[in-house]
């Protein structure tokens, strides 16, 4: 009895028990449950077994019990003669035969979930890298904190030169410093008998955000490169600056070595070229000379862009003996650093260089692939 | 990159033919330097090589350029004379060097007064550090009584611009390039200075000449030029610089003596530097199709002298160190657009970084679940990365940030993509997102101190977003990706507690899953529910 009290408090019990007592499967004997029908069957499940040929009644009733659920008016199986929407059922019982299917209008736009898709810029920096691939270029990594020793000693930059200094590029509060590698000490004569000054390893030590892609390839030079080689990175980079339409304060710089025995400046500039032609849709390409710490010849390129006119798309030169040797490389290397937001900017149609980063979901959803 | 204003026709003059402005853009990358600007008569250059200082003015370009159409490379004349300046033994440990000269009979123009101010301002700035390692003063000829004195004072005077004498602290507080390089001399009790002999006050370097005795105008016709500075090598060469630009201008040149306590130099000395190479070993290098003679030729019109394997150059050039110098300096005499560009003749396998190639599997599998791929900064800011989290820990922080809203790294994705839901709660929803990035974390471990880590990040946000529907998107992508992982139950800051856990593949945790507390979806701004995953790409 005590558990027939706690039963009747529980929803699924009241409503079963009613049902039972309704039917005539069971009768309620002071205070005790007696069983009239050993196997009861209801008329739903009945109903539900033969789901196929049910009249509107039992339709009504298997609603109004919450068994089925009535669908859209669209949905409804069929009208008449006519079929609107094309099931399971009606496929493999052949009632498709000899009917009609109500006609649509086709012109109307459905409606369907966002889609899974790239980020515009993403799918830009994608194509850059298969095209790079492509031209027999292996990819260069390396971490986004960099000691200054590879974002400029490693680069023959020496310690005192201006873009070295506060304003050109970001330093660490925290952590401030990191190690050398073994190969420091070459770096240091090799700093100290061209520009004449005493390298200190503690300023080489410091940490900053890469400032260059260049940091990746004297990593790749002093990490026993093949030769012949082709390598490139899409490194992210990072300098002081003023966000607005036309700065970024972080961007993705493209930059590449080649090492072999026998290049000389011309494969330099085939190089710059074929990059220009097959990468950017350049018509005409110009070399102007240029000045880098560590490379030498210097060459900036302008392409000529079909729409853009002409535009400056980034230095290049054959790195120096004084860098290279030092980090164990004796053939010459061509080195090229490439920003390129600028035509992925026109590629993608955008005029504000932020939006490269869009923050706006619906552009991002909307634009087209290009 | 310096750059000067100037006069168009004041650099055909000085080139000395009359040139169309392309053939002058074309010539002017003899010099690497870009005509930046044109309007008129006025014209911006942009100088590129950092190196040559000789090469930053229209002087200096023209100069190299005049080689080039086939001037011979000559020394300018420098005359004796008397003049000398005296250095004081306490200068050693204040500002211990100094070189000058005078330049006599100048008829100034607007242009060449102009270029020559630009010139030294050059050469104070960048080149000289700021005027740390040289700073340059220029004064009047005729008001000065020989010889001069450079030594500390404490001697009030009139600085630039100003109708009062003043003492030499009020100077570096109210004078503009006092409040500008008024560090440079921070902790001193008496100044640098150039005094004459009657000891009136020249200029306190290097901060300003005085308004009576140092102010150069275009009636000036005869000139004392000073460099003073840390760096004496520097010093020199940027007195052979002024003093060459007066030259060609047509002044004469004279020889100032500096008497140091130990020694004296005299300036300027003009002379050749050289260097010893075979031209065979430069043309080859050079991969250009020329012989050895057009090789000297071609190095001649770029101011060289050649004897042998000798190769002498004005001593004002200092960026010679190698012979890939001479090498460059060929190539640009030739023309770098007459060269034929070639693909090297090597064959290379091109291939991705295996992280780069997970990395796009990551990218597939996502965009496959339905989702919208983002990209944010790197850069960062602690109450975005820890306030607004309450993680526990510190950014790999900035010490030079132009904002505050960029001034650390980011050590988790998360962060920015609940910014970027905060600014996305019109758009339409359900809001599938992810993003793929590079985040930064300490690690003493590291040779840089910290560590890059690549993670991926998926947030789902909308009325009914929850547990249940994020972990599925995490259990697909982590089906696709062949990752046997479970999820443990884990409390975080940020994540609602009971709905949250820490996924773990490999034996070791790689990331969090769960609901985002609502209080953390206040801070940032979001008024939606948002369950996401963050996990390392592993």
């Amino acid at each position: 009895m005590d558990s027939f009290e706690l039963l009747k408090t529980q929803d699924f019990f009241r409503i079963g028990f009613a049902w039972a007592k309704k039917r005539g499967w069971i009768r309620v004997d002071s205070g005790k449950i007696v069983l009239l029908e050993p196997d009861p069957v209801s008329p739903e499940r009945q109903m539900l077994s033969d789901i196929g040929s049910l009249d509107e009644k039992s339709i009504r009733h298997l609603l109004s019990r919450n068994l089925i659920r009535k669908r859209n008016i669209a949905d409804i199986v069929e009208v008449g003669d006519e079929i609107q929407e094309l099931t399971h059922e009606i496929i493999i019982s052949g009632k498709w035969e000899g009917r009609k299917f109500r006609e649509y209008d086709v012109s109307l736009p459905g409606k369907f979930r966002h889609p899974g898709k790239y980020q515009p810029y993403r799918r830009f920096l994608d194509h850059v890298r298969e095209t790079l691939v492509r031209l027999g270029f292996r990819e260069m990594t390396g971490p986004l904190i960099e000691t200054e020793f590879w974002n400029f000693d490693a680069l023959f930059q020496p310690q005192n030169h201006p873009a070295r200094g506060w304003t050109d590029t970001y330093k660490l509060k925290y952590p401030k410093k990191g190690r050398l590698p073994p190969l420091w000490e070459k770096v240091k004569e090799s700093h100290e008998k061209s520009w004449g000054y005493e390298w200190d390893p503690e300023t080489a030590k410091q940490l900053m955000p890469r400032a260059h892609g260049t940091a990746l390839s004297a990593r790749t030079l002093a990490n026993s490169p093949e030769i012949p080689g082709r390598y490139y990175a899409i490194a992210r980079v990072f300098r002081p600056d003023v966000l607005d339409a036309t700065h970024l304060i972080e961007f993705n710089q493209v930059e590449g070595i080649v090492l072999d025995d026998s290049l000389k400046f011309k494969h330099l500039l085939g190089i710059l070229k074929m990059f220009a032609v097959e990468v950017a849709g350049a018509e005409k390409v110009r070399f102007l000379p240029d000045y880098y710490p560590f490379t030498e010849p210097s060459v900036q390129m302008s392409a000529k862009h079909p729409e853009l006119g002409w535009v400056e798309f980034g230095g290049a030169g054959i790195f120096r003996e004084e860098l290279t040797k030092p980090l164990g490389v004796g053939v010459p290397v061509i080195a090229w650093g490439i920003g390129i937001d600028r035509l992925a900017m026109f590629r993608l149609g955008i005029t504000d260089i932020r939006h490269l980063f869009s923050d706006d979901l619906e552009w991002l959803r909307e634009s087209p692939l290009r | 990159m310096p750059k000067v204003e100037a006069s168009l026709n004041d650099l055909k003059s000085l080139i000395g033919k009359d040139v169309s402005v392309e053939e002058i853009e074309d010539l002017l990358m003899l010099g690497k330097t870009e005509l930046d600007e044109i309007n008129g008569d006025e014209i911006k250059l942009d100088f590129k090589d950092t190196n040559r200082p000789d090469l930053w003015s229209v002087e200096g370009v023209a100069r190299q350029i005049r080689y080039w159409l086939g001037d011979e490379v000559e020394l300018p004349e420098v005359k004796d004379s008397g003049y000398k300046v005296i250095v004081s033994p306490e200068m050693k440990d204040h500002r211990p060097y100094t070189a000058s000269f005078v330049a006599k009979g100048i008829k100034w123009t607007e242009a060449s007064l102009s270029s020559f101010i630009q010139l030294q301002e050059k050469l104070s700035g960048s080149f000289g550090l700021n005027r740390r390692e040289v700073a340059i003063g220029a004064y009047p000829l005729d008001r000065i009584a020989w010889p001069i004195h450079f030594k500390m004072g404490k001697i009030p005077f009139k600085p630039l611009g100003f109708d009062e004498e003043m003492e030499p602290e009020e100077i570096l507080k109210k004078h503009p390039k006092g409040r500008e390089f008024g560090h440079l001399l921070s902790g001193f009790s008496k100044y640098p200075m150039f005094v004459d002999s009657d000891g009136k006050v020249l200029s306190m370097p290097p901060i300003t000449n005085s308004e009576d005795t140092g102010k150069v105008e275009m009636a000036t016709g005869d000139v004392f030029v000073e460099a003073s500075g840390f760096n004496l090598d520097k010093i020199m060469l940027a007195v052979q610089i002024m003093a060459a630009a007066l030259h060609e201008r047509g002044a004469e040149i004279y020889r100032v003596e500096t008497i140091y306590p130990q020694f004296s130099v005299s300036s300027p000395e003009f002379g050749f530097r050289e260097i010893e190479v075979a031209l065979s070993k430069v043309v080859g290098f050079s991969g250009l199709d020329i012989t050895e003679e057009e090789a000297a030729d071609y190095l001649r019109r770029y101011g060289y002298l050649i004897s042998g394997n000798t190769l002498r150059y004005p001593s004002w050039r200092r960026d010679i160190m190698h012979w890939r110098d001479v090498a460059e300096d060929l190539l640009i005499s030739y023309g770098y657009n007459n060269i034929n560009p070639e693909a090297p003749d090597i064959y290379t396998i091109g291939r991705n970084s295996e992280s780069t190639d997970r990395e796009n599997k990551y990218r597939e599998a996502m965009v496959g679940l339905g989702f919208q791929e983002v990209m944010t900064f790197v850069l960062s800011n602690p109450e975005k990365e820890i306030s607004k989290t309450g993680i526990d820990g510190r950014a790999v922080e900035i010490a030079n940030p132009m904002s505050s809203l960029y001034s650390c790294m980011r050590m988790n994705l998360f962060p920015s993509l609940l910014e970027f839901e905060s600014k996305n709660q019109r758009r339409e929803y359900p809001h599938h997102v992810f993003e793929s990035g590079d985040v930064v974390v300490p690690d003493e471990a590291q040779e840089t101190s910290t560590r890059t880590e690549k993670r991926l990040c998926a947030v789902i946000s909308h009325s009914k977003a929850g547990y249940s529907e994020i972990s599925g998107a995490l259990d697909r992508l982590m089906k696709m990706m062949g990752i046997e992982y479970r999820i443990e139950r884990e409390s975080y800051p940020f994540l609602i507690r009971g709905r949250s856990g820490r996924v773990v593949a490999g034996g070791r945790t790689i990331g969090f899953i769960g609901e985002v507390h609502p209080g953390v979806l206040r801070k940032f701004g979001v008024e939606f529910p948002v369950a996401l995953f963050e996990i390392s790409q592993i």
